[in-house]
C-alpha cells in the first residue's frame, strides 16, 4: 500500500509530521486560497478539510506532478505546503521524469534525491491508489486474529497473535520415529510399567529429607512483608482482620473458579485440568457455540489414574454446566467432610479425592491432619466405572456427569474415542437454551432461605448448621452420586445465600452455578414446598395485598400498574416531560401556589373545603382541558398544584398517606370514568368533574377510618384527596402540568 | 542525580555485584541497541539494585519497555520466555513509586501464586535500596495476615486476582492511588475466567492509571480489552518467531508404559543441571515424583491441589537448587524462572501451543541453552502436529546421543540463584518482634542508602544475628545428587552470594 515505506523508510514519518504542521496552519484563516469558492464558509471549510485529509493520506504514496512547463514527474510525495499563495508547494522524493515537452531543461540526471516544486510551477498533482479508509491508522484498532489459513501481511503496528508470528508452514503429519530402549538396559526387562501400576502415596518432604538430606528453609518473609505484631492495637487489629477474613471467605464463589480458589474454597475442578486453569488460554468463541460444544462432549475426564492423552480429553475446555456444577463447590468445613466419607466408598474416585482435599482449611498455617487419600480404592473404582459406563449414563440423568468417566484405555485410538463422543452426543444433545428447569432450581433456592428469614439479609453463620442436617439425608440416598449431590446442595445453599453479601461480584457465566441447583429436583418433597413458596413469596399481587392488609385492611386495595402501554398520542407520552418543561412547571407551581394562597386567605375560616373548591374552580377556569388527558391520574393534577399550598394549611393530615401504594401510577379499581378520562383532551369539563369526583366520592368510604375526622366530616372526599396527595409523587404534578400545557397549545 | 562524578564512580565500585554468569547467550537477549541501564535515567537506588542483582545490560524487551513505561504510557508487550520481561515491568514500576507516600502505588497481577512470590522477590531484589515495601497476596495463605499486612505501608502489591479483588472490593487494599497496573502473562490473565475478575478489579483503580501488559504468548487477540481498558498502548513485539533460539526440542515416540523407562534413560544419559518434568494430572505428578525418588534422584513435586505452604516450600527449595528435579503440573508452566534448569521434559504432552511454549521456556532462561524433550505416545501425535504447526517448528526425533554443547554450558559456575532478599521492613519488624533493638543494622541501612558503606558485610552479619537469636545450629549440607558437577557448583554459588553460608540456608 505504501511504496514509500519500502523504498526509503525514514522519509515518510518526517514527512507526515511536516504535513501535520501544515494542516494546523491551514485551519486558521487562510482566506486567499479559498476565496475561489462561491460557497459559504462552512462548505469551504469542509472542502478544505477533505483536501487536507487527502494530502495527509497521500504522503508516502506515489504522486505524479505535471509542471507548468508540461513535464511530468513521478515520485513519492514527501510533503506539501498548503500555505503557498498560488496553490501547493510539493516535495517529491526519488523523483523520476515521466515525460517532458522539451521546453523543460531539466534532464533526468539532474534529479537528485528530492525534488522541490514551487506552487507556481505545479499545474497538476495526480495521486493514485490512495487508501482513505481508517483501517489500522488509528492507534487503537487492532485486527481480530486471522485464522491460520488466510494470513494477511500485516502492518508492523498491528497486534499479532501467536499464529501470526509463527509463519505457519504446513507441517505434515509424518511418521514418527519410535524410541527404542538401549540394549541391556535393566529397566527394559525388569519393569516397564505405567505410572498407575506403581501407585502409592508418599510424603515428598520426609522422603527427600531421609534419602537426600534436603531440608526446607522456606520463610514467607523472603517474599512478602512482615506483620507488625508490636502494634499497640495489634490485638484489636487482629480481631478486625479475622472478622473481615471470615466475611470474605464465607462469601462463596460467585461462580468463578479463581475467586473460589483464592478464598480457600475447594472447588472440584474435575472438568478442568491445571493446564486449563493456569496455562492454557481459553479459545472458546461465543457462549452458544461453546455450550453446543460442551453438550456434544458430555463426559468428563474424571481424575482417574489412567493417563488420558490430550486428544481424548475434552478440548479445549470443559463447558458442560452440569459437569461443572456437579463438581461441587465445597466450603471448607470439617463436618461436611467427615459425613461425606460414609458415602464416598461407592462414589467415584473423583469425589473421594475431592473430599480429602477439602480437609484443607483456610488457615494454612495450622497444621491439619494428614490427608488420607484412599488410593487403594482408586483402581477398583476406576475399573468399575469403566464397566458400568453405559449403564450409568442412562440411569441417573444429570447427576451422572460427575460419576461418568472417560478414562478410555490409553491405547484406544482417537477414532474410537470420537465415535464414542458422537454416541454420547446423540444421547445427550440438548438445545443450549433449554434451561428453564435449571432456572427453576436456581430460583427456588433463594426462596427457601427467604421463607426462613424473609426480612433479614442472609447471614453466613446462620447456615452453619445446615450441612450436618443435610448430610443425614445424603447418607440415606442409596445412589452414591446422589449422595454427593445432595451434600453439594447444602453447600451451595450456604454459599449462595451468603454471596448476597458480596459487593460487586457478578456471577460470570451461568454455566458454573452452584452445584446444588441441578439436584434440587432430586428431592420431590422439597419441590412442592419450594414451588409453593416461590409462588407465594414472589407473587406480586399476593404480596402487595398482604402488605396492604397488614397496614390498612379497611381500605380498598389498589395495585400499581406494572407498566403502561402508552397510547400513541403525543400528549400522553410520559417521557421527557420533566426535562422539557421543568422550568415552566416550577413557574406554574409557584403561580398556582400564590393563587392558592390568595384564595385561602380570602376564604379563611370557611373550613377545609374551601381551598379545594376554590382550587377546582380556578382550575376549571385557567386550565379548562386539564383533566382530560390525565386519565387514571385525573384527580391528581388538579389537586396537586393546590395541595402544595393546601398542605401547609392542613398539616395534621399530611403525614398520613391515604393510599398505599402511592396514588401516582395507579389503576384505580373504580369505574370506567378514569379510563374515559384517557380520551386525551377531548373530554369536556363536566366529565372531568366526574372523573375527579369519582375517586373523591369513593374515598368517602375509606377516609374516615384513616383519619381523625373531626370537623371535616362534611368534606371527607376532599380530605381524602389531601391525604392522597401526600403520598402522591411530584411526577404527577409535573405530568399534570405538562398536559395542561399541551392542551393549552391545542386549544 | 545530584551527585558529582567522583561519587558516581564510588557508588558503582561499592556495589555487591555477583559473579558474572559466563554461560553463552543467544540473540534472544543479546540483540539490543546497546543501551545501558544508566541511559534510562533511573534513580540511583534502583540502579544499585539492578546491578547488584547481576544485571549488566538491558535485554531487548527491557530496552524497549523501560523508557516508554517511565513516560507513563500504556504498554502491551510480548517477548520470548525468559528474556527479562519481569524486570522490564518491575524496573519502571520501581522508578515511578514514591517511597514516601504510604499507599499502594502499583498493582502487579499474575495467574499463579508461585509466580506472585517470584515476582515479588524480583521487586524486592531490584528495589532493595529503594525503601519500597512489596507485599504478596495470594489465595492459600492466611487472609487475616494479609489484612494485617495492609495496615502498614505497602507500595507494591503483587498477587493473584481472586484475592486482590476480595481485598480491593472491601477497601482493605486501597487502590485509589494505584496508578500503575501490571499484568504478567497477560494472555492468561485475559482468558475467560480471570478476565471477569480483572475487570472488576479495574473499577477500584484510578481512572487514569497506567497499564503494562506482558506475555510471551498471545494466542488470541486481546483487542477487546485493549479498546476498553488501554489508552493508546505502545505495542512491543520482539518476536519474529515463537520458540527460543537456545532451546533444542526433541520428541521420543514411546508407548505409555515405556515412558518411565525412557525417562530413566534420559536421566542416566543427560547431563542435567536441574530439570522440570511436566505431567498432565495432579495424580500423575505425585506418582512420577515418587518413581523418581525411587530411582535415586532427589525430586519434589508441586501441583495446585497441595497446600499452599507445601507448594511454597517446594518452589523455594527448587529455586535454591536444593533439589534436582521437579515434577509438576501446569501450575508452574508460566513465568517460573529458575536459571539452573537446562532440561525440560514433557512426560505428558500438553494440549495447547502456548502451554507447550511456556513449558519448554522453563529451560534456556535468559538466552542460555536448554533442552526440551517430549514423550509422545500414539494418541499424542496429532497434538504434536498441531502444536508444531502453530509454532511453526518441526520437532525432531531424539537421537541416540545428544550433543552436550546443545544444552550444557562450558562454564556454568555462576548460574544465578535467586537469593532471598531481606528488606528493611523485614529487619525492622523482625527486631521489633524480638524486642531487641539492634542499632548497627539500622545504621547499616542508613549508611548503605547513602552509598557510604560497602554492603558486603551486611548480609552475613544479618545471618549470624539471626542464627544467634534463634539458636539454631548450622545444618550440615549433605551431598545429594548423582551428578558430580552439580554439587560443587551449588556450594560455590552460595559462597559467592555472600549471604549464603555453605552449611545451610537461612534459618528463621
Amino acid at each position: 500500500m505504501k511504496p514509500g515505506n519500502n523504498k526509503k523508510k525514514d522519509t515518510s514519518p518526517s514527512a507526515v509530521s511536516t504535513q501535520k504542521k501544515g494542516l494546523v496552519n491551514t485551519k486558521g484563516s487562510n482566506g486567499d486560497q479559498h476565496s475561489l469558492f462561491d460557497e459559504s464558509s462552512e462548505v469551504a471549510k469542509q472542502f478544505r478539510d477533505r483536501f487536507d485529509y487527502l494530502l495527509t493520506e497521500s504522503i508516502g504514496n506515489k504522486a505524479i506532478v505535471t509542471t507548468a512547463s508540461g513535464s511530468k514527474y513521478s515520485g513519492i510525495l514527501a510533503a506539501c505546503n498548503l500555505e503557498s499563495i498560488d496553490g501547493l508547494d510539493i516535495v517529491l522524493k526519488k523523483p523520476t521524469l515521466v515525460s517532458s515537452l522539451g521546453s523543460d531543461i531539466k534532464a533526468k540526471k539532474d534529479l537528485g534525491e528530492t525534488l522541490l516544486l514551487k506552487s507556481d510551477n505545479v499545474a497538476e498533482l495526480e495521486l493514485k491508489n490512495i487508501n482513505l479508509g481508517l483501517d489500522g491508522k488509528t492507534g487503537i484498532t487492532t485486527p481480530v486474529a486471522t485464522p491460520k489459513t488466510e494470513k494477511i501481511a500485516k502492518g508492523a503496528n498491528q497486534f499479532r497473535t501467536d499464529v501470526d508470528i509463527s509463519n505457519v508452514r504446513a507441517t505434515k503429519e509424518r511418521e514418527l520415529q519410535r524410541w527404542t530402549p538401549d540394549e541391556g538396559d535393566f529397566m527394559a526387562t525388569e519393569k516397564s510399567q505405567t505410572l498407575e501400576e506403581a501407585s502409592s502415596t508418599w510424603d515428598q518432604f520426609s522422603v527427600n529429607e531421609k534419602k537426600f538430606g534436603i531440608k526446607s528453609t522456606y520463610d514467607e518473609h523472603f517474599y512478602t512483608t512482615r506483620i507488625n505484631r508490636n502494634d499497640p492495637n495489634y490485638q484489636q487489629k487482629l480481631k478486625e482482620a479475622q472478622k473481615l477474613a471470615d466475611e470474605i471467605e464465607k462469601q462463596g464463589t460467585s461462580g468463578n473458579i479463581h475467586i473460589a480458589e483464592d478464598r480457600g474454597i475447594i472447588v472440584d475442578d474435575s472438568g478442568m485440568d491445571e493446564e486449563d486453569l493456569y496455562s492454557g488460554v481459553d479459545r472458546r468463541g461465543d457462549e452458544l457455540l461453546a455450550s453446543l460444544k460442551s453438550n456434544a462432549k458430555p463426559s468428563t475426564t474424571v481424575k482417574s489414574n489412567k493417563y488420558v492423552p490430550p486428544t481424548l480429553r475434552n478440548q479445549p475446555h470443559h463447558m458442560d454446566p452440569a459437569i461443572i456444577s456437579s463438581s461441587a463447590i465445597k466450603v471448607t468445613g470439617g463436618n461436611i467432610i467427615s459425613e461425606n466419607k460414609s458415602s464416598t466408598k461407592t462414589t467415584t474416585t473423583e469425589s473421594v479425592k475431592k473430599n480429602t482435599i477439602s480437609n484443607d482449611t483456610k488457615d494454612t498455617t495450622k497444621p491439619t491432619k494428614e490427608n488420607v487419600r484412599p488410593k487403594a480404592h482408586l483402581k477398583n473404582v476406576d475399573e468399575e466405572i469403566k464397566k458400568q459406563l453405559k449403564e450409568i449414563k442412562r440411569q441417573s440423568g444429570r447427576s451422572d456427569h460427575s460419576s461418568k468417566t472417560k478414562a478410555l484405555p490409553a491405547n484406544k485410538t482417537s477414532k474410537e474415542a470420537q465415535i464414542e463422543e458422537l454416541k454420547n452426543f446423540a444421547q445427550k444433545f440438548k438445545v443450549p437454551y433449554d434451561v428453564p428447569k435449571d432456572m427453576n432450581d436456581v430460583l427456588r433456592k433463594p426462596s427457601v432461605s427467604l421463607k426462613a428469614d424473609p426480612s433479614l439479609p442472609p447471614k453466613p453463620k446462620s447456615n452453619s448448621t445446615t450441612p450436618g442436617v443435610a448430610n443425614k439425608n445424603s447418607t440415606k440416598v442409596s445412589n452414591a452420586a446422589n449422595g454427593a449431590a445432595s451434600l453439594n446442595k447444602t453447600d451451595s445453599k450456604k454459599s449462595g445465600s451468603s454471596s448476597n453479601n458480596g459487593p460487586v461480584r457478578t456471577s460470570t457465566h451461568g454455566r458454573r452455578r452452584p452445584a446444588g441447583s441441578f439436584f434440587g429436583s432430586k428431592k420431590p418433597q422439597n419441590n412442592g414446598a419450594n414451588k409453593d413458596t416461590f409462588g407465594k413469596n414472589f407473587n406480586f399481587f399476593l404480596k402487595s395485598k398482604e402488605a396492604h392488609n397488614e397496614e390498612k385492611s379497611m381500605e380498598p386495595f389498589l395495585i400499581e400498574k406494572p407498566y403502561f402501554a402508552t397510547p400513541t398520542w403525543i400528549n400522553t407520552i410520559e417521557e421527557s416531560h420533566k426535562s422539557l418543561f421543568d422550568d415552566e412547571n416550577t413557574i406554574m407551581q409557584e403561580s398556582q401556589a400564590k393563587l392558592q394562597m390568595r384564595h385561602m386567605n380570602a376564604m379563611n375560616g370557611m373550613g377545609n373545603v374551601s381551598p379545594n373548591m376554590a382550587g377546582n374552580g380556578m382550575n376549571m377556569m385557567s386550565y379548562p382541558m386539564m383533566n382530560g388527558p390525565n386519565g387514571a391520574g385525573s384527580p391528581n393534577p388538579m389537586m396537586n398544584g393546590y395541595n402544595a399550598s393546601g398542605m401547609g394549611m392542613y398539616m395534621p393530615f399530611q403525614p398520613q398517606p391515604m393510599f398505599y401504594p402511592s396514588m401516582g401510577p395507579m389503576v384505580p379499581v373504580m369505574g370506567g370514568k378514569d379510563n374515559n378520562g384517557n380520551n386525551n383532551g377531548a373530554s369536556p369539563p363536566p366529565q372531568d368533574m366526574t372523573a375527579h369526583m369519582g375517586p373523591g366520592g369513593y374515598m368517602n368510604v375509606g377516609a374516615p377510618y384513616g383519619y381523625p375526622v373531626g370537623g371535616m366530616a362534611p368534606f371527607p372526599g376532599m380530605m381524602g384527596h389531601n391525604g392522597m396527595m401526600g403520598g402522591a409523587t411530584n411526577d404527577h404534578r409535573h405530568k399534570g402540568h405538562y398536559n395542561h400545557k399541551n392542551n393549552n397549545h391545542r386549544s | 542525580m545530584t551527585s558529582t562524578n567522583t561519587e558516581n564512580e564510588d557508588w558503582k565500585a561499592q556495589l555487591n555485584i555477583p559473579q558474572r554468569d559466563t554461560r553463552p547467550q543467544t540473540e534472544d537477549v543479546l540483540g539490543t541497541k546497546g543501551n545501558t541501564f544508566e541511559d534510562f535515567g533511573l534513580k540511583r537506588e534502583l540502579l544499585m539494585g539492578i546491578f547488584e542483582a547481576g544485571f549488566e545490560k538491558p535485554s531487548p524487551i527491557q530496552e524497549e519497555s523501560i523508557p516508554v513505561a517511565i513516560t507513563g504510557r500504556d504498554i502491551l508487550a510480548r517477548a520470548k520466555n525468559g528474556t527479562g520481561k519481569t524486570a522490564a515491568f518491575v524496573i519502571p514500576t520501581l522508578e515511578q513509586i514514591k517511597p514516601k507516600i504510604n499507599k499502594i502505588q502499583a498493582l502487579i497481577m499474575v495467574p499463579t501464586r508461585e509466580l506472585a512470590l517470584q515476582t515479588s522477590q524480583v521487586v524486592r531484589t531490584l528495589g532493595k535500596h529503594c525503601n519500597i515495601s512489596c507485599m504478596v497476596t495470594t489465595g492459600g495463605t492466611n487472609l487475616r495476615d494479609d489484612i494485617l499486612r495492609l495496615n502498614d505501608a505497602v507500595h507494591v502489591l503483587v498477587g493473584t486476582p481472586g484475592r486482590i479483588l476480595d481485598l480491593a472490593s472491601r477497601k482493605i487494599a486501597d487502590l485509589s492511588n494505584c496508578s500503575l497496573f501490571v499484568m504478567d502473562e497477560a494472555d492468561k490473565m485475559l482468558s475467560r475466567d480471570f478476565k471477569t475478575i480483572i475487570e472488576q478489579i479495574l473499577i477500584f483503580l484510578p481512572k487514569n492509571h497506567q497499564s503494562l501488559l506482558f506475555s510471551a504468548t498471545f494466542p488470541l487477540s486481546v483487542k477487546e480489552f485493549m479498546v476498553k481498558h488501554l489508552n493508546k498502548p505502545y505495542e512491543i513485539n520482539l518476536m519474529e518467531e515463537l520458540t527460543l533460539k537456545g532451546i533444542t526440542q526433541y520428541y521420543a515416540f514411546v508407548e505409555e508404559r515405556q515412558k518411565l523407562h525412557c525417562l530413566n534413560t534420559l536421566f542416566s544419559k543427560l547431563q542435567i543441571n536441574q530439570a522440570i518434568i511436566f505431567c498432565n494430572s495432579t495424580n500423575r505428578v505425585e506418582l512420577l515424583a515418587k518413581k523418581i525418588t525411587d530411582l535415586g534422584y532427589s525430586c519434589y513435586y508441586s501441583h495446585a491441589r497441595m497446600k499452599q505452604q507445601e507448594r511454597n516450600k517446594v518452589f523455594h527449595e527448587f529455586r535454591q537448587g536444593k533439589v534436582r528435579t521437579l515434577v509438576c503440573s501446569d501450575l508452574l508452566t508460566r513465568g517460573i524462572d529458575i536459571q539452573a534448569v537446562n532440561v525440560v521434559i514433557n512426560f505428558d504432552f500438553p494440549k495447547t501451543a502456548e502451554t507447550y511454549l511456556h513449558r519448554i521456556g522453563r529451560s534456556g532462561r535468559f538466552g542460555h541453552l536448554g533442552l526440551a524433550i517430549n514423550l509422545i505416545n500414539w494418541n499424542d501425535r496429532f497434538n504434536l502436529y498441531k502444536i508444531e504447526q502453530e509454532l511453526g517448528t518441526e520437532i525432531a526425533a531424539i537421537p541416540a546421543t545428544i550433543d552436550k554443547s546443545l544444552y550444557v554450558a562450558e562454564n556454568s559456575d555462576n548460574v544465578p540463584i535467586p537469593v532471598p532478599i531481606e528488606q528493611q521492613s523485614f529487619h525492622n519488624n523482625n527486631n521489633a518482634n524480638n524486642n531487641i533493638v539492634i542499632p548497627p543494622q539500622q545504621q547499616h541501612f542508613a549508611q548503605f542508602n547513602n552509598g557510604q558503606l560497602p554492603p558486603q558485610h551486611y548480609p552475613q552479619q544479618q545471618q549470624q544475628q539471626q542464627q544467634q537469636q534463634q539458636g539454631i545450629p548450622p545444618q550440615q549440607f549433605q551431598p545429594q545428587f548423582h551428578a558430580q558437577q552439580y554439587q560443587p557448583q551449588m556450594q560455590m554459588q552460595m559462597q559467592n552470594q555472600g549471604n549464603y553460608p555453605p552449611e545451610a540456608g537461612h534459618q528463621y
